[in-house]
């Protein structure tokens, strides 16, 4: 070997081994004649203070190249990658929109309205009579439609029954509140409650659109205030007050005999608001026309007249089949009120199984009923852990600064918001998750699927699912991934019978399609590459693209479709599968062309990533190139700018890209991922005070941006770097995140433990 | 030096990081519909997010860049980058700072210091500043050893030292195979392996000959202008992923005329690679010289110079041999031609080809058929040293393929 003798610019020598093919065998590697040579190292070392640099930096095993959050992309390194066939889709005509979808269906909804038997007859008269509990929720398809629908409900409003339906729910929900949450009582409510065991009749199902944007054709009178929740059907069919205690586990409820349900609703009316309603339907998609519709106190002033069609049901008993009866004719102005919303249907739809299907057509055609499906094809959902409330910014603050300081520490809490959605909202926008997740624990355990409940038959409602959703969402956010799949578990794959609205013919009459919002099928699909199994999450992923290409004409469907592009791009990326992610997020830009200069960048990014520096540079002139088809936006300027900065940065030149940052600074002054780069780009250059300087004062100045965990990160890595008094300094980070940040702020990145 | 040097309190502070390239932070997006629960609300939380990309949130690569979070691994061929920095967390004055970087390998050691020279003083909570680097050369233990001498305002004299080990580890795993052609080509194949743990981006795997040869890459092949890789678009090498590199040399004329006379161990030339990882990182590394054992061709070296691919059944056609004295004295030569069951030889045996110098060649006409198709060796040349009444025998000369010219016509 001629390492010693190598001057300084030398490239080194490697030992190889040599084969020749006169040589038959390959022959094992040589010993390595460096190794050989290595005199002591120990005589080198005084007995002064020796510090391995994994003490100093982690463990040396690990991969250089990751960032926080990545770890779990290190896990996913020693996954092998098989090659995944993209199918793109070749073929765009507009004519098939969700025929395929309907045509699965269809059979069953013909019968479905044809034979409306006299038992369900039955059951809508005896929902007629519950009218209090039964929340009305129109759906419209268009806006003037939502007008007209909406001063409809406003005249059913009966003022007399407000109060009535609130006290029921109080009185009903209380006593579950009790288990959970005391303090959310308003103490004076429940005497009257029990008293009013109002409802008089059994409910077999009961109905529960909280946040419907479901349709309900079969709308009774509405109380214009709560909607309420429906019933699991074991506590409904049936056996009646028996079973509702299953539900209520005080027994102080026993009287409640056929309570407008076990509910969410309580949530939404025992928070001391007038009209809390109208607040959370306004927040709640206001984009949306149904939603709206569905909530009249918002709407509508109160005393509005103009009855229209569809109160006519409403305020008698009318015979439900006389309803199908109107509904299936075309002319009808009932059946135009009452007819599927369009919007809805292609929200909705979805392919189910074979299996699926067929129990789906059989409880359309009455065959049998929902109570038979055997219960291995059920979903039953339930809390898998029944408290996540904490916050490990206080816990930091009380190790660190003392009790006092951490008393000062004043984060919203499930407790401390309206039991609405307005109060989850509340939390959700504070970045309260881990208190929101408890939240939406108690809304959950209200509808019978709390802690404890996986496992026993439930029923679903577009909200309980809603709720699971945005459970499980922000259970993701937080990087719980273990915690959201043990939740998952009882879904299975999403497509069980009871998943669907045709399940449920009598609370969602001539609804079609799924209850599942696509959303959760999303996430469901994105879950397991979070814990290494990267190739489930591609399956998955597939399939949600197999559907969305069935129906990909439509607008949202070719949303949905590059939203699942997307999400199998970064699994991709993930699994370091850099040739398929590329081809993927390339083949994102034909559904989102206004993310053209987004994409080529970060496809750009990802060749900086792996090392191609010269590809990279092809991509971003391609971004170049777009920029200026586009004519000059500042964005896209700062986006040319921050790309040649990462070419620099990859040239190992950080004079240039701290110089290119700061042009961006200079288009764009409050820029924080330029901010943060120069100051990363200065550290490079030796420059660390001025490093320190630029990003300490820009979280002092503008913590909103800047308290952000790659931020904060950068900036106590430096603080480790400067001086020995570090842990002070990180300290005092803790003080300004204490102040702002929610209970979902990963305190990993102060580096403090 | 006191001997209690380590526990006392030092008035500066010395850290080290090591640099490697930064990263970018990745997001983990979480959406939803208008029509869901949370309306706007997840997109609106991702919007406000620093580092997501304004406009495609979902997409997970973000641009904002990390430090390095741990020292990582260094790989052979690979710079070591080192922040070093004295921070003075006293609340005096110190003078005559000097600060030393020094690399201890297994072999030997480097200062790797921008400069020697001290520093007048250093006010409190200020800093002295170096960003060292160093290509490393060597696999195994190394030790960064940085020192710190400085005076007290009171005139004492301090110093102290702190120790770094990392280790330096094999990114690349090459192994060679050499093929030779009946011609005085070398093809060579080099297998490169990528050991280290992250995805490498291979710049430059080049072979640079040794005097005696010319080289052809054959790593792309030439479809249009730009000759595209063979290894496809990408040209990056997963954690343990194998790629073969092959290379033609040819012996430059010079040497082509001795080629018959090369013997024994031939220096081929070695492989240059350069590769990239994350952002850039970028690592060089040349193999060792690689070493050709020529194939022996004994005293007598006898090659063909033409010869066709494909030939009739039973009809007679040409080849010329060429035969090349590779030994150290002068032959004199006699040819005999031996049939074998499918080859049958034209002309006659035993006829005298005159004397060879050591070095010189002759190239020789002959006409020969065969009997059966199928793919036919020749073999059956003989050569007879009269002076030394040595005998070499030549069979599987090459092997041409035999056709009947009437097969299409009579089946």
């Amino acid at each position: 070997m001629n390492s010693g003798e190598a001057p300084a610019q030398r490239p080194v020598t490697l030992d190889i081994t040599v084969e020749d093919v006169n040589k038959e065998a390959p022959g094992p590697d040589p010993p390595e004649p460096t190794i050989s040579q290595t005199p002591s190292i120990d005589s080198v070392i005084p007995q002064e203070d020796s510090i391995d640099l994994g003490a100093e930096f982690a463990t040396p095993q690990e991969d250089s190249s990751t960032t926080p959050s990545e770890s779990l992309m290190d896990k996913l390194n020693d996954q092998m990658m098989e090659s995944v066939m993209i199918s793109d889709s070749p073929n765009n005509s507009e004519e098939d929109e969700v025929a395929p979808i309907d045509s699965f269906l269809d059979g069953g909804e013909e019968e479905d309205n044809a034979q409306e038997t006299p038992g369900s007859k039955g059951e809508q008269s005896e929902i007629g009579h519950n009218t209090t509990e039964i929340k009305v929720a129109m759906e419209e398809e268009e806006e003037e439609e939502e007008e007209k629908g909406g001063s409809v409900l406003k005249a059913d409003e009966d003022t007399k029954e407000q109060p009535d339906t609130q006290e029921q729910v109080t009185a009903f929900v209380s006593p579950e509140a009790d288990a959970q949450s005391p303090s959310d009582l308003k103490s004076g409510e429940p005497a009257p409650q029990e008293a009013r065991g109002t409802s008089p009749k059994e409910e077999p199902v009961p109905v529960c659109t909280i946040f419907s944007h479901g349709t309900q054709p079969k709308s009774l009178v509405p109380d214009g205030f709560q909607p309420t929740l429906i019933k699991s059907p074991s506590f409904s069919m049936g056996s009646g007050g028996g079973s509702e205690e299953a539900v209520t586990p005080s027994k102080l409820t026993a009287p409640l005999v056929c309570q407008p349900s076990p509910s969410l609703s309580k949530f939404f009316t025992d928070n001391g608001h007038v009209n809390p309603a109208s607040d959370f339907f306004d927040s709640f998609t206001a984009t949306s026309s149904f939603i709206s519709v569905s909530n009249p106190n918002a709407e509508l002033p109160p005393g509005s007249t103009a009855p229209a069609p569809t109160q006519a049901p409403a305020t008698q008993p009318q015979p439900f089949n006389q309803l199908q009866a109107v509904f299936s004719g075309s002319d009808d102005p009932f059946a135009t009120a009452l007819s599927l919303s369009e919007v809805d249907r292609r929200h909705d739809a979805w392919l189910p199984s074979e299996e699926t299907r067929k129990v789906l057509i059989s409880v359309a055609t009455q065959q049998y009923s929902p109570a038979y499906v055997e219960t291995n094809r059920l979903t039953m959902p339930g809390l898998k852990f029944d408290n996540l409330q904490g916050d490990a910014v206080k816990d930091l603050m009380l190790r660190f600064l003392g009790e006092p300081a951490a008393m000062k520490r004043q984060v919203l809490t499930a407790n401390s918001v309206e039991q609405s959605f307005t109060g989850l909202k509340r939390l959700i926008s504070s970045k309260n998750w881990r208190a929101a997740i408890d939240l939406m624990g108690r809304l959950l355990t209200a509808h019978g699927q709390g802690y404890g409940k996986a496992g026993q038959p439930t029923s679903h409602t577009t909200d309980s699912l809603q709720l699971w959703f945005v459970r499980l969402a922000l259970l993701t956010k937080l990087n719980l991934f273990q915690n959201a799949e043990l939740e998952f578990e009882p879904f299975g794959n999403l497509d069980q019978p009871d998943l669907y609205y045709e399940y449920y013919p009598t609370v969602y009459p001539g609804r079609r399609g799924s209850m599942v919002p696509f959303s959760m099928r999303l996430l469901h699909a994105e879950l397991p590459q979070y814990l290494v199994k990267p190739q489930e999450a591609l399956d998955r992923l597939h399939n949600l693209k197999t559907v969305c290409l069935a129906v990909r004409s439509l607008k949202l469907w070719r949303s949905r479709l590059s939203r699942v592009m997307y999400s199998m791009a970064n699994c991709l990326l993930l699994m370091k599968d850099y040739v398929l992610a590329v081809e993927t997020y390339h083949s994102i830009i034909q559904y989102e062309p206004l993310q053209r200069v987004q994409l080529l960048s970060g496809i750009g990014r990802i060749f900086l990533q792996i090392g191609d520096v010269k590809t990279a540079e092809r991509y971003f002139e391609d971004v170049e190139k777009a920029c200026q088809m586009t004519g000059s936006q500042p964005s896209h300027t700062t986006c040319v700018l921050m790309n040649r900065a990462f070419v620099y940065l990859s040239q190992n030149n950080y004079t240039e890209a701290h110089a290119s940052f700061t042009d961006v600074l200079k288009i764009d002054p409050k820029n924080p991922v330029a901010n943060n780069n120069a100051a990363v780009c200065l550290l490079y250059l030796g420059r660390l005070k001025e490093s320190l300087g630029q990003l300490e004062g820009l979280v002092q100045q503008d913590p909103a941006l800047y308290l952000h965990e790659s931020v904060l990160f950068n900036l106590t890595t430096m603080y480790e770097l400067e001086s020995s008094r570090s842990t002070q300094k990180k300290q005092a980070l803790l003080e300004a995140v204490a102040g702002r940040e929610g209970d979902s702020f990963n305190t990993q990145c102060l580096k403090l433990v | 030096m006191e001997v209690n040097q380590a526990k006392q309190e030092h008035l500066l502070a010395l850290k080290v990081m090591r640099l490697t390239k930064p990263t970018l932070f990745t997001n983990l997006p979480v959406t939803c519909e208008d029509r869901d629960l949370p309306g706007d609300l997840f997109a609106q939380l991702m919007r406000e997010d620093p580092s997501t990309i304004k406009g495609a949130e979902a997409l997970m690569l973000g641009e904002m860049l990390t430090l390095p979070q741990n020292f990582g691994n260094i790989f052979l061929g690979e710079t070591f980058s080192s922040y070093i920095s004295v921070h003075n967390d006293s609340n005096q004055v110190v003078k005559d700072i000097l600060v030393k970087a020094d690399l201890q390998t297994s072999s030997q050691r480097l200062n790797l210091s921008a400069s020697n020279s001290a520093v007048g003083e250093l006010k409190p909570e200020c800093c002295i500043d170096d960003v060292i680097h160093h290509e490393v050369k060597e696999i195994g233990t190394h030790i960064l050893v940085c020192a710190v001498s400085y005076t007290t305002q009171y005139g004492e004299k301090l110093y102290f030292r702190k120790f770094f080990k990392f280790q330096v580890l094999k990114p690349l795993d090459v192994k060679t195979k050499f093929y030779n052609a009946e011609t005085d080509e070398v093809f060579l194949e080099a297998q490169i392996q990528n050991i280290t743990t992250s995805a490498m981006f291979m710049e430059k795997v080049s072979l640079e000959p040794s005097m005696m040869y010319n080289v052809t890459e054959l790593n792309t092949v030439t479809s249009g202008e730009d000759g595209e890789s063979t290894f496809g678009k990408m040209s990056y090498l997963q954690p343990m992923d194998t790629r073969q590199y092959l290379y033609c040399l040819k012996p430059k004329p010079e040497y082509a005329e001795k080629a018959g006379v090369i013997k024994g161990v031939t220096v081929i030339g070695k492989l240059d690679i350069v590769w990239k990882t994350n952002l850039g990182e970028r690592g060089r590394l040349q193999t060792s010289q690689l070493q050709r054992m020529a194939p022996g061709y004994g005293d007598i070296r006898l090659s063909l110079e033409m010869i066709p691919d494909t030939v009739n059944l039973e009809e007679p056609f040409d080849i010329i041999c060429k035969i090349t004295n590779c030994s150290e004295r002068t032959m004199d030569l006699v040819l005999e031609m031996c049939n074998t069951r499918s080859i049958h030889w034209c002309g006659v045996s035993g006829r005298q080809l005159g004397k060879l110098s050591p070095g010189a060649f002759l190239s020789l006409p002959l006409i020969l058929l065969s009997s059966v198709q199928g793919l036919q060796s020749i073999s059956g040349l003989r050569l007879t040293d009269t002076f030394l009444k040595r005998t070499y025998e030549y069979d599987d000369i090459a092997q041409v393929c035999v056709v009947c010219p009437y097969t299409n016509n009579e089946c």
